[in-house]
C-alpha cells in the first residue's frame, strides 16, 4: 500500500473574544496521521475535540495555522486550483437534507459536478457516468430522477450524496458524521457502502465520528482525538479492543451496549469544552481517574506502545 | 404495576390541504399501549414513524394539522382515570407540567436566547406556581438544580453560552422542576455525543429513582434503550409492533423488524457483516396494505399483504406479525 494523505503538525488557533483579547484557543494541536491507499481511517471524539475542524482543514476550508497536508507527496498549497483538490478528494456531510437545497432536483447536482469537472462532453455520455457511480451505491438514475430531496428517505438522500461525490473518481473521501442522521434500520447499509467502495474502487475513507461501534466494525485504523490532540492511534482492534489511554477507556464506556445485561452504573465526572482547552498539561487530567501530579502540570508526550500511538503520562515511562 | 398512563387505539392524523386534494398522514394508526407507574419506559422507532406525534397526542397536545379521529388517552390521578382528550383545556393546563412534563428534542428552542437562564426558570415557577415570594421560587429553583447535580451557578448564563449537553441537562431539570409523575422525553440525547449522552442518561435514571415516577424516553437508539429501560414499545409507521420487557425484547425479538434493529447492532470486538432491513419506512401518508412492514420483509407471505396485524401477546411480550415467533430473518 502506498502513502495517499500525509498530515503533519497540523494546528489551528482560534482566537476567543474580540479582537483585543489574549485568549487564544488550540482546537487542533499539532495533529500528525497518514492514510493509506484503500484504507478506512477513523477520527473519532466527542464534539468539540477538534475532529471537524481538522476535516475541514484537509477539505480547503479553513486554512491551518500551522503544519502540512500532502496529497501523494504534494502539498495542499501546491494545488494551483481549488478543482485539481476536489478531483482527488471529495466530502460526505452529516445531514443530506442539508446537503442538497430542498428546492433543486437532486440529479441537477450530478449534472452540475459532471460539467464543473469537465467530466463528460455529451449528455449520454454524463448520463452513463452518473448512472455508473449510483449503481455502485445501490440507486438509479432512474430512481432519482425529477425528484427533490424531499421525496426521497434520509438513507437513500445520503447514498445520493456519496454517489455524487464518486463523479470524479476521488481517492480519498472525507465523512464527517455520515451515519448519525440516518434512520436505525438503514445505518448499517451506509456504512456497509464504505466498506464496498474501498474493497472494490479502493477508495480511502477518513470517517469522522463519535460512534466508536462502527468505527470498529468499519474502519482499518484509528486515531482518538480530545481537546486537538490524539491521544492515541493505531489499528482498530488494538486501540478498542485493549485501549491503553483513560480517555478512549472512558469513551468505550459511555457506548450504550446492546445489552440489557449491562446497565449504566459507574458514575462519570463532566468538564466544560473551554475549561479543558484552556488547562496546562494534559487536557485531560481534570477528569482522569489515574492521574497525578505531573499530568497537571506538563503535558505528556507520544509515545509507542506495542505499536499504538499513545500521548499520556502513564505510558510515557 | 399500576398503569400511569393508557392510550386505547388511539388515531390522529395529519390532514393537509394540498393543490392536489387533501392529504392524510395516518401518523398515529391505533395505538394501544399500557405504561406502568415507577419505571423507564422506552419507545423505539426510526424517523417518521409517528412517534413524535404519539407523544404530542399522549401530552393532549393535538393542534391543527393533526386531528384526533379515535381512541382515548386516560392519565391515573391520584386513583381515578382521567380522559386527557376530553379535559377542558384549563384542567389540562393544570396537568401540564405538575402531572405530566415533556423535554423536546433541541433544547436550544427551550429556552429564550435572549435572556438568562433565571429568566425562564422564575418565568416557568411563576406561572405555575401561585401563592409563593420570588425569593422562594428562586431558592426552589436553585435546590432542584442541587439536587440534580447542577450547580445553580448556571442559572447565571444565557443558553448559548453552555454546552449542547449541559443546555439539554437543564432543560430536563426545568421540565422536572415541579415533580411530574410521567415524563415524556423526545430524543433528549439524539444531537449529542456519547460522553454528554451519558451525562443525559445518567441524569434521567437518577430523577426516576428520586421521584419514582415514569419517564417515557423516546429513541431510535436500541443501544439506550438497552441501557436504561426497563419495558419498551417498538414503532413502525403508525403502529406499535411489538411491546414488552426489554430484556425479552432483546434475549428474543419477534418482529422481524426489531430483529434487524438490534442484530444489525455493531458491537466492539466483533466485525462480522451486519445488514439493515432492505428497502425504506413508507410514508405515513401512503401506507402499504396489510402489514406495513411486508414490502421490507423477508418472511412475509400472501395474509401479510392482504391483512393488518393486530398486537396480540405471545408469552409476555406483544407482538404484531402473523408469524407471532421468534424467526430469525437475520443470523447474528
Amino acid at each position: 500500500m502506498s502513502l495517499l494523505l500525509e498530515v503533519q503538525n497540523l494546528t489551528k488557533v482560534f482566537a476567543l473574544g474580540s479582537i483585543f483579547s489574549r485568549l487564544r484557543l488550540t482546537a487542533v494541536d499539532r495533529v500528525s496521521f497518514t492514510i493509506e491507499e484503500g484504507e478506512i481511517f477513523t477520527l473519532a471524539g466527542e464534539s468539540g475535540c477538534g475532529k471537524t475542524t481538522t476535516a475541514r482543514m484537509i477539505l480547503g476550508f479553513e486554512p491551518p495555522t500551522g503544519g502540512t497536508i500532502r496529497y501523494r507527496g504534494k502539498a495542499l498549497e501546491e494545488f494551483t486550483d481549488r478543482k485539481s483538490w476536489f478531483r482527488e478528494v471529495q466530502a460526505v456531510f452529516q445531514n443530506p437534507f442539508e446537503t442538497f437545497n430542498p428546492l433543486r432536483k437532486v440529479e441537477s447536482y450530478f449534472f452540475e459536478t459532471v460539467s464543473n469537472f469537465r467530466l463528460a462532453t455529451q449528455r449520454g455520455e454524463a448520463e452513463r457516468l452518473i448512472e455508473e457511480k449510483l449503481q455502485a451505491v445501490g440507486l438509479s438514475l432512474e430512481e432519482i430522477g425529477g425528484k427533490y430531496p424531499s421525496e426521497f428517505s434520509g438513507g437513500q438522500l445520503q447514498r445520493a450524496s456519496i454517489a455524487r461525490a464518486l463523479l470524479t473518481n476521488p481517492s480519498l473521501l472525507v465523512a464527517d458524521e455520515p451515519v448519525s442522521m440516518v434512520d436505525a434500520s438503514l445505518r448499517m447499509s451506509i456504512v456497509n457502502l464504505f466498506r464496498k467502495l474501498c474493497d472494490a474502487f479502493a477508495v480511502s475513507v477518513l470517517y469522522i465520528t463519535h460512534d466508536l461501534a462502527t468505527a470498529y466494525y468499519v474502519s482499518d485504523r484509528i486515531a482518538v482525538m480530545f481537546r486537538g490532540n490524539i491521544v492515541e492511534m493505531g489499528k482498530v482492534e488494538e486501540v478498542l479492543g485493549n485501549p491503553r489511554h483513560p480517555y478512549t477507556r472512558l469513551l468505550l464506556e459511555s457506548i450504550p451496549e446492546p445489552d440489557p445485561a449491562k446497565r449504566l452504573e459507574e458514575r462519570i465526572v463532566f468538564l466544560e469544552e473551554r475549561e479543558e482547552y484552556l488547562r496546562a498539561g494534559c487536557k485531560f487530567a481534570g477528569r482522569c481517574p489515574e492521574a497525578w501530579e505531573l499530568c497537571g502540570r506538563e503535558a505528556p508526550q507520544e509515545v509507542e506502545v506495542d505499536g499504538v500511538l499513545v500521548r499520556c503520562h502513564k505510558w510515557a515511562k | 404495576m399500576l398503569p400511569v398512563i393508557r392510550a386505547e387505539d388511539l388515531q390522529a392524523f395529519y390532514v393537509l390541504e394540498t393543490l392536489r386534494g387533501k392529504k392524510v398522514v395516518r401518523a398515529v394508526n391505533g395505538v394501544s399501549l399500557v405504561i406502568p407507574e415507577n419505571t423507564v419506559y422506552g419507545l423505539a422507532g426510526e424517523s417518521g414513524c409517528g412517534k413524535t406525534t404519539l407523544l404530542k397526542v399522549l401530552l393532549g397536545n393535538l393542534e391543527p394539522p393533526l386531528r384526533h379521529f379515535g381512541g382515548r388517552v386516560l392519565y391515573r390521578v391520584d386513583g381515578e382515570y382521567l380522559d386527557a382528550l376530553a379535559l377542558p383545556e384549563g384542567k389540562r393546563q393544570k396537568l401540564r407540567w405538575t402531572y405530566i412534563s415533556y423535554i423536546p428534542q433541541g433544547s436550544m428552542s427551550v429556552f429564550n436566547p435572549v435572556a438568562k437562564l433565571r429568566t425562564t426558570f422564575m418565568d416557568f415557577l411563576e406561572s405555575h406556581v401561585s401563592g409563593k415570594m420570588r425569593q422562594e421560587l428562586l431558592r426552589h429553583a436553585e435546590e432542584h438544580l442541587e439536587r440534580l447535580g447542577l450547580s445553580p451557578r448556571i442559572l447565571e448564563a444565557y443558553p448559548h453560552q453552555l454546552s449542547g449537553g449541559m443546555r439539554q441537562r437543564v432543560a430536563i431539570a426545568l421540565a422536572t422542576l415541579l415533580n411530574p409523575r410521567i415524563i415524556l422525553a423526545d430524543e433528549p440525547t439524539t444531537a449529542l455525543d456519547v460522553v454528554a449522552q451519558r451525562a443525559v442518561l445518567q441524569l434521567l435514571s437518577d430523577i426516576q429513582r428520586k421521584l419514582r415516577n415514569t419517564i417515557v424516553l423516546v429513541t431510535h437508539d436500541m443501544g439506550i434503550h438497552a441501557t436504561v429501560t426497563t419495558r419498551m414499545a417498538i414503532m413502525y409507521a403508525g403502529r406499535i409492533v411489538e411491546e414488552g420487557w426489554t430484556q425479552d425484547i432483546f434475549t428474543a425479538p419477534l418482529h422481524p423488524y426489531t430483529q434487524y434493529l438490534i442484530r444489525s447492532l455493531p458491537r466492539i470486538g466483533d466485525k462480522r457483516l451486519r445488514e439493515s432491513a432492505p428497502g425504506s419506512p413508507p410514508s405515513l401518508a401512503q401506507l402499504p396494505p396489510g402489514c406495513p412492514f411486508h414490502p421490507r420483509c423477508p418472511l412475509a407471505f400472501e395474509r401479510c399483504r392482504e391483512e393488518v396485524p393486530e398486537l396480540e401477546e405471545v408469552g409476555e411480550q406483544k407482538v404484531a406479525c402473523f408469524l407471532r415467533r421468534a424467526s430469525h430473518v437475520v443470523t447474528s
